[in-house]
C-alpha cells in the first residue's frame, strides 16, 4: 500500500529513516501586530504518516487555523515562522513560491474553515474547477471530466457546476470544495473545521464523506475541530492544542480513553458522549488566554481545577505517559486520580486552586 | 437568463425615472415667472392682445396636464421647440453639442475608471510600501485642485509655452496637414481633445483609484483569496482574481461619478472653449433662451440616467449575486 512516488522520494533524499508525510518540528508562529504581537503557535511538534489521520482539537483561538495554514505556507505576511515544516521530506519553510505551487492542491489540498466565502463569489463552480486545473497545467476538458466525476462522488449533481456559490447551500458549498480538493488526487487533505456552522445532519454527512474518501484514496487527513467527538470519529491520532501549545497527544483511543491532561479531561466533558448519553455536557468555565499577553508557565493554570503553585512557576514539559501518548501537565502521572475527581459536581465551573 | 430578467427590470426602472425627470423639468420651467410669450421678448413689451393670440396658438391657455401631454408627445418625436436665440429647432441646435459633450466626457470617464482601477489595484497589492504612499498622494493632489485651475495650468504649459496642443475649441477652421500622420482621420479633433481630457482625468481619477485600492485591500483578506493560494494559482492569476472581485465598489461609484462629471464638464467646456452642451447650457441661461436651456438640462439628466443604466447592467453582468433580488 501507500504511495510509490513517496517511497522513491525518500530513497533519493538524504534521510534513510522512514519519513512522515508531514513533519512539524518545534514550530513557533508569531503574528506581528501593532502591539506586542501574538504568539499563536509555541513550540509545536507533530507528525502525520502517509495515509494517516491526525485530529487537532482545542477551543477557538488556540492556534488551530494558524497551524493548518502554516503547513502550506498560506499565512499572511505578518506571520513569522520558526522551526521546521517538512512535507514528504522537503522543507516547506524554505521553499520559493514556485515550488510551493507544485505542492499546493496537487499533493496537499486545504478545506478552509468557512466554506461560506471560500469560493470565488463571481465565478461559477466550473470556472473555479477550471482555474484550479489551469494553475497546474491541466486542460479544461480534462478538468470538466474530473469535475463531473468528483461532484458525483461527493453526491452533488454535476449540473451544479454551472451555478454560482451564492446559489448553493452551506453544505453543498462544503462538498463542492471537497470535490475540488480531490482534483489532483492529493496525498494530504488539511480540513479546518469543515463541519463548523453546518447543521447536525449535514455535519454527519460531511464526516462520513471524509471517512469514506480517506479509506478509498489513502488520503492523509489533518482534521481540525473544536468538537472532540467529531475528531474521535475520524482520526487515528489526536493532538490537543491550548494557547498554541500541545497539551496532550497520542492515539485517539488512548487520549480519549485515558485523558491525562486536565484540559483534555475538561474538553471531553464539554461535549456529549455517544457511549454515555446520560452524562451532562459541562463546559470549562472561562476562556482561553489572549495570546497577545504573557502566559502562565502552564497556560491552562488559570482555568485548571487541579492547579498548584508549581504550575504558574514551572512550564510543564510534554512527557510520555505511555508508548506514543504524552501530556504536558506536572501531574500527568496522577491522571487516573484527576479523571475520577473530574466527575465531582461543580468542579469545572470556575474552580481555581493555587 | 437571470441576467436578462435583471436587465429588463433595470430598463423598466430607467423608463420610469426618465418619465419622472421629464415631468420634473416641465414643472420646474413652468415655475419661472412669466411664460414664453413674455420671455421671448424679454420684457413683455408685446401688446396684450397679440400676447393672448400667441398663448392660444401655443396652447398656453390650456390646463397644465394637457400641456404636459402635448409636451411629452412632442418630446417623443424629437420635437423640443424652437430656440428663441438661434431661431432654429432646438433639436438641431442641441444635437451636435450633445455629440461634442459625449466625445469629451466618454474618454474622461472611461480613462479615469480604467486608470483608477489599474492604479488602485497596483497600490492595493503593494500595501504598506513607499510606492503606495507616494502614489496615493500623487493621485489625491489634482483632485483637491479646482478643475479650471488645473485646466489653465495645463493650457499655460502645453499650449502657450510648448505649443504642443491647441489653446481650445474642437477643431481648426482651416487645418492644413503637413505630413501623413496629421492627415490621419480625427487627428485634429484628437489634438484638441488631449488637454481637456487630461484635465478631466486628473480631476476625477483619485476617487476610483482610492476606492479600488481600499476594495483590493479588503478582498486580499477574503477566504477565497486564501483558498486561491491554496489551489496553487499563480501570482498573476491571484492578482487578476483580486482585481475582478474588488471592481464592484468602483462600478457603484462610477454611477455617482458620472453625475459629478457633468459639473466638471461645464467647467471643462468653458475653460477649453469646447462647443458642448455644458457651455450651451450656461449661454442659453444668460441669453434667456429658455427652450434650449430646458432641453439642455433634460439631455444632461437623461445622459446621467442612461449611464446609470449602463453601470447597473455592467454590475449585473459582473456580479451574479445582484441578478437575483
Ligand atoms: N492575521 C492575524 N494577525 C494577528 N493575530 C492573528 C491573526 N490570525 C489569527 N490571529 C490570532 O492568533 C490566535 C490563533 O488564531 P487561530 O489560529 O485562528 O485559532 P483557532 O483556529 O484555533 O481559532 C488568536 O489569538 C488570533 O486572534
Ligand atoms: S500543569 Fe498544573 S495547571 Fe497545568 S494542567 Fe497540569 S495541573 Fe493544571
Ligand atoms: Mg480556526
Amino acid at each position: 500500500m501507500g504511495r510509490f512516488t513517496l517511497q522513491s522520494r525518500i530513497d533519493c533524499g538524504d534521510r534513510t529513516t522512514s519519513v512522515a508525510l508531514l513533519e512539524i518540528r518545534e514550530l513557533s508562529i508569531r503574528y506581528r501586530t501593532a502591539g506586542a504581537g501574538v504568539q499563536a503557535i509555541d513550540g509545536v511538534s507533530l507528525e502525520l504518516e502517509a495515509g494517516g489521520s491526525l485530529g487537532l482539537v482545542g477551543e477557538s483561538g488556540c492556534g488551530k487555523s494558524t497551524l493548518a495554514l502554516a503547513t502550506l505556507r498560506l499565512l499572511p505576511p505578518q506571520a513569522e515562522l520558526a522551526g521546521t515544516i517538512r512535507f514528504a521530506g522537503q522543507d516547506v519553510g524554505g521553499m520559493k513560491e514556485r515550488q510551493l505551487r507544485q505542492i499546493r492542491w496537487r499533493r496537499a489540498a486545504y478545506v478552509p474553515q468557512s466554506a461560506q466565502n471560500a469560493l470565488v463569489p463571481v465565478h461559477s463552480l466550473r470556472a473555479q474547477f477550471r482555474a484550479t486545473a489551469a494553475a497546474h497545467r491541466m486542460r479544461a476538458t480534462e478538468a470538466d471530466r474530473r469535475a463531473a466525476a468528483l461532484m458525483r462522488r461527493v453526491e452533488l449533481d454535476p449540473a451544479l457546476l454551472e451555478r454560482f456559490p451564492h446559489e448553493l447551500s452551506g453544505g453543498m458549498r462544503q462538498r463542492a470544495i471537497i470535490a475540488m480538493a480531490l482534483l489532483f488526487e492529493p496525498e494530504l487533505l488539511v480540513a479546518d473545521e469543515p463541519t463548523t456552522g453546518l447543521d447536525v445532519i449535514v455535519q454527519r454527512q460531511t464526516v462520513n464523506l471524509l471517512r469514506d474518501l480517506r479509506a478509498e484514496r489513502n488520503l492523509a487527513l489533518l482534521f481540525i475541530s473544536h468538537d472532540i467527538g467529531v475528531v474521535a470519529e475520524l482520526c487515528e491520532r489526536i493532538a490537543v492544542l491550548y494557547a498554541g501549545r500541545v497539551m496532550e497527544t497520542g492515539a485517539t483511543a488512548d487520549v480519549l480513553g485515558s485523558p491525562s491532561h486536565p484540559y483534555t479531561i475538561g474538553l471531553r466533558r464539554s461535549f456529549p458522549d455517544i457511549r454515555d448519553p446520560e452524562r451532562p455536557a459541562v463546559s470549562i468555565a472561562g476562556h482561553p488566554p489572549r495570546l497577545a499577553e504573557a502566559l502562565a508557565a502552564c497556560p491552562f493554570a488559570p482555568r485548571c481545577p487541579f492547579a498548584q503553585p508549581v504550575c504558574v512557576a514551572v512550564q510543564p514539559p510534554l512527557v510520555a505517559i505511555a508508548e506514543g501518548h504524552a501530556a504536558a501537565c506536572h501531574f500527568a502521572g496522577d491522571a487516573a486520580a484527576m479523571r475520577s475527581a473530574a466527575n465531582r459536581p461543580g468542579l469545572w465551573d470556575g474552580a481555581r486552586a493555587a | 437568463m437571470a441576467f436578462w430578467r435583471y436587465a429588463g427590470r433595470r430598463g423598466l426602472h430607467t423608463a420610469v425615472t426618465l418619465l419622472l425627470l421629464v415631468g420634473f423639468m416641465f414643472v420646474l420651467f413652468r415655475m419661472i415667472p412669466g411664460d414664453p410669450t413674455t420671455m421671448m421678448l424679454g420684457t413683455g413689451e408685446l401688446p396684450a392682445e397679440a400676447q393672448q393670440r400667441l398663448r392660444v396658438l401655443w396652447g398656453l391657455d390650456r390646463p397644465l396636464w394637457q400641456q404636459f401631454i402635448a409636451y411629452a408627445l412632442n418630446l417623443l418625436q424629437g420635437n423640443l421647440g424652437m430656440s428663441f436665440y438661434f431661431r432654429r429647432p432646438v433639436s438641431e441646435v442641441i444635437a451636435p453639442m450633445l455629440a461634442n459633450t459625449v466625445l469629451l466626457m466618454a474618454p474622461v470617464v472611461i480613462l479615469a475608471i480604467v486608470i483608477g482601477v489599474a492604479g488602485g489595484s497596483w497600490l492595493g497589492w503593494r500595501r504598506g510600501g513607499r510606492a503606495e504612499e507616494i502614489g496615493a498622494v500623487l493621485a489625491l493632489i489634482p483632485r483637491a485642485l479646482p478643475v479650471f485651475w488645473t485646466g489653465i495650468v495645463l493650457l499655460a504649459l502645453f499650449a502657450y509655452q510648448f505649443r504642443w496642443f491647441p489653446i481650445g475649441g474642437i477643431r481648426e477652421a482651416f487645418f492644413f496637414p503637413e505630413n501623413w500622420w496629421q492627415r490621419l482621420p480625427f487627428f485634429d479633433i484628437t489634438r484638441h481633445l488631449v488637454l481637456p481630457v487630461a484635465t478631466g482625468v486628473l480631476a476625477s481619477v483619485a476617487d476610483p483609484l482610492m476606492i479600488q485600492r481600499t476594495a483590493l485591500l479588503e478582498v486580499r483578506h477574503e477566504d477565497f483569496m486564501v483558498l486561491a493560494r491554496a489551489r496553487g494559482l499563480s501570482g498573476r492569476a491571484q492578482r487578476r482574481l483580486a482585481r475582478r472581485n474588488a471592481i464592484l465598489p468602483v462600478l457603484t461609484y462610477s454611477a455617482i461619478m458620472v453625475g459629478f462629471a457633468f459639473g466638471g464638464q461645464v467647467l471643462l467646456e468653458v475653460v477649453f472653449n469646447w462647443p458642448g452642451i455644458g457651455r450651451l447650457m450656461v449661454d442659453s441661461v444668460t441669453q434667456r433662451d429658455y427652450p434650449v436651456a430646458q432641453a439642455a438640462f433634460l439631455m444632461m439628466a437623461a445622459v446621467v440616467v442612461f449611464l446609470n443604466l449602463l453601470v447597473d447592467l455592467a454590475y449585473g453582468w459582473l456580479d451574479p449575486r445582484i441578478r437575483g433580488g
